[in-house]
């Protein structure tokens, strides 16, 4: 016992079940590999942009030549490092929705996995940005009471799957409220 | 309609403020009026857009009410579309708020607030008031069922007692009592407020001082001590002072802040009246204490003084006081109050340490830097002979690394099958208690360059804020199991 106390205490140690289901031993599911697709399009859209911006500044004749040929390459040479960091991020974004929680995982250099009983649950909202629309993608938003980081933000998922996440989590609540 | 007007002001008002920058190009710059037509054009343009993009997010914020389902429904978004569902026992308050511009127009801002932080709150910006009142008339009416059933279930038990309001127990802080707590304080916050002081101060008298003749006279003044022994002295007098200097300060603080401190503990409520300056005044219900922590340290202990620290899930008419200090209790009454505000007694449990990786680590990040930059000053600079500089870097060294062992030493959680206890310190030690049926929700983070070592992580959720405990083993996931299933088998309500 930690030296805080004044006088020692009885023991009665707790032995956790060795039977509970663990967590890491279920399969994730994957997200849509149009995920990658939907973020690579941002990416190009704004490299456009960005090729005419410089088309503009080379009309102008704002900056030298090599100066608009080295920005162009800083930003080539950033979106190939967001596409790779996007490409991993992609594979490794994973979810499992049980009986009792819903389990997601994600991370390219710290794998992060965050596990909410769905009796913990405040409410679930389904977001879909204009590229999510035209890569037919959907995004669920799972809330608890508690900070930023324990909500759960799952990209990239297919309109069905999002409902029916949305759906199973809904009526999971609903169930709860009737057991009490 | 009114929607779309409000919508469109509000919008406008937005992008407007994007576009200050635009505004004083025109106003201050030297514009010809060929450029006026344009940018008024422009503008027009501009507002006509704007007014699209109202029309049609209007026409996309949809709400209704599920009854099946008991669900509020909200669907909104142009370009983007989000579906928001809350169900009615996830609804905290329903509330109105109005600005001017909703005033003028008529109209109503519903709030629909749930647990959680502001963002996570629903906004209807513009309601006529027979429908506002309506939606509110419906939601509060499923809420007052509820909580009437809560209440009911409450006052079954509590009334005979109610009653006779008899006090059980009473802590109150003497003089005495604040003397000593002020005394045995951390002295480093009273340093730091000294600090804070003198600094302001100097900034305000600054230029004074920049032309006092003072500062020459100061300056020769220490140049008049020839020895180090001399300047060795002014350097511990000066310590001194500014140790006792810190010592009232923090006694003064404690007065201001716990004067007349008195805990009352009846049958069912734990009320709690402070302050000088600003007298709180506030009844901690066990349900609403999210985190408690235990806080004291050597000198503390020996005087049986211990400070209880709430962490109360934050809500719109407290959101300040989110965090209750309690200090100056006795041991018996520290655990007589968290007796009451839990709903189990502690017991003990299995202990866990951060690798040891995490001495390591923190060991690294104490020494090497510091060392390193003195190092190379005194490379560069030549002021100290090289055996006196290493000696007192291995003397520096010697003492991070006794300072950091003992931290470590300290640290632990400790998981029992109703609590979660972390403990940490070396001279102020805390005790951070979690009941484990209020936990939100669970992270477990790897670094891919702690995969082969297997160590996690763990961030433990509250309402009132996370707590962390660093690297331990991947064999720790039992418990993160044992853990789910404690909050998932809980039906007590955590709020």
């Amino acid at each position: 016992m930690a030296a805080i106390e004044p006088e020692a205490t009885f023991t009665n140690k707790a032995i956790p079940s060795k039977e509970l289901p663990d967590y890491r031993l279920e399969s994730l599911e994957r997200v849509s590999k149009r995920l990658l697709s939907k973020i690579l399009a941002g990416l190009g859209v704004f490299l456009i942009v960005m090729i005419i911006v410089a088309a503009i500044l080379y009309t102008r004749d704002l900056f030298a030549v090599r100066y608009i040929i080295f920005g162009l390459l800083g930003v080539l040479f950033l979106m190939g490092l967001i596409s790779t960091y996007h490409y991993f991020a992609q594979k490794n974004y994973g979810f499992v929705v049980r009986e009792k929680d819903i389990l997601f995982q994600k991370g390219v250099l710290v794998m992060r996995t965050t596990i909410i009983p769905f009796n913990r649950v405040q409410h679930v909202s389904t977001t879909q940005s204009l590229f999510d629309k035209y890569f037919k993608l959907k995004n669920v938003k799972i809330f608890t009471a508690g900070g930023q980081g324990s909500d759960i933000k799952i990209p990239g998922l297919t309109p069905e799957k999002a409902l029916h996440i949305k759906e199973w989590i809904a009526h999971k609540i609903v169930e709860e409220e009737v057991d009490e | 309609m009114v929607g779309i007007v409000l919508i469109f002001l509000s919008a406008l008002y937005k992008s407007l403020k994007g576009l200050w920058a635009i505004a004083i190009y025109v106003f201050l710059g030297k514009t010809s009026s060929f450029n006026y037509t344009y940018i008024s054009l422009g503008l027009i343009a501009f507002a006509i857009l704007i007014l699209i993009f109202s029309i049609l997010s209007y026409r996309k914020f949809l709400f209704h009410i599920n009854y099946e389902a008991d669900e509020f429904i909200l669907n909104k978004g142009v370009f983007s579309s989000e579906n928001i569902a809350i169900s009615f026992d996830k609804i905290q308050q329903v509330y109105f708020k109005r600005s001017i511009i909703q005033r003028i127009i008529g109209v109503y801002n519903v709030v629909i607030q749930s647990a959680g932080s502001s963002e996570k709150e629903i906004e209807i910006k513009a309601l006529s008031e027979e429908k506002a009142m309506l939606l509110q008339q419906k939601l509060n009416s499923f809420i007052e069922e509820e909580s009437k059933a809560e209440e009911e279930e409450l006052s079954t038990e509590s009334f005979p007692e109610e009653k006779k309001k008899t006090v059980y127990w009473e802590h109150r802080l003497t003089f005495t009592d604040l003397l000593k707590l002020g005394v045995t304080s951390n002295y480093f916050r009273g340093f730091g407020l000294i600090l804070i002081f003198f600094s302001s101060l100097y900034n305000q008298f600054a230029d004074l001082f920049t032309e006092n003749e003072y500062a020459d006279e100061a300056a020769n003044y220490l140049n008049t001590f020839q020895s180090v022994g001399e300047i060795l002295m002014v350097l511990t007098f000066m310590f001194i002072t500014v140790f006792l200097v810190g010592i009232v300060v923090s006694i003064i603080e404690t007065f201001l802040k716990y004067f007349e401190l008195k805990l009352t503990q009846s049958k069912d409520s734990l009320e709690l009246e402070m302050g000088l300056k600003t007298n709180t005044k506030v009844s901690l219900h066990p349900n609403r204490v999210q985190i408690l922590r235990l806080i004291t340290n050597p000198i503390q202990r020996k005087l049986n003084m211990y400070q209880l620290q709430l962490s109360l899930t934050s809500s719109t008419e407290t959101q300040k006081k989110n965090r209750i200090n309690i200090p100056g209790l006795s041991w018996d009454k520290a655990t007589k109050a968290s007796r009451f505000l839990h709903h189990h007694e502690r017991e003990e449990g299995e202990v866990y340490k951060p690798h040891k990786l995490w001495f390591y680590r923190r060991l690294f990040w104490g020494i090497v830097p510091v060392l390193a930059a003195a190092l190379g000053l005194n490379y560069i600079f030549e002021t100290l002979p090289n055996p006196v500089v290493l000696g007192l870097a291995l003397v520096y060294a010697i003492c991070i690394f006794l300072y950091q062992h003992k931290v470590y030493q300290k640290i632990n959680l400790e998981i029992s099958e109703e609590f979660l206890v972390k403990s940490t310190g070396l001279w102020s030690k805390m005790q951070v208690i979690i009941e484990t049926f209020k936990l939100q929700s669970i992270s477990v983070s790897q670094p891919i360059w702690l995969r082969r070592r297997k160590l996690v992580n763990i961030t433990f959720h509250t309402a009132s804020g996370d707590v962390r405990f660093p690297l331990v083993n991947e064999a720790f996931v039992t418990q993160v199991n044992y853990l789910l299933y404690k909050i998932e088998t809980s039906t007590k309500a955590w709020m």
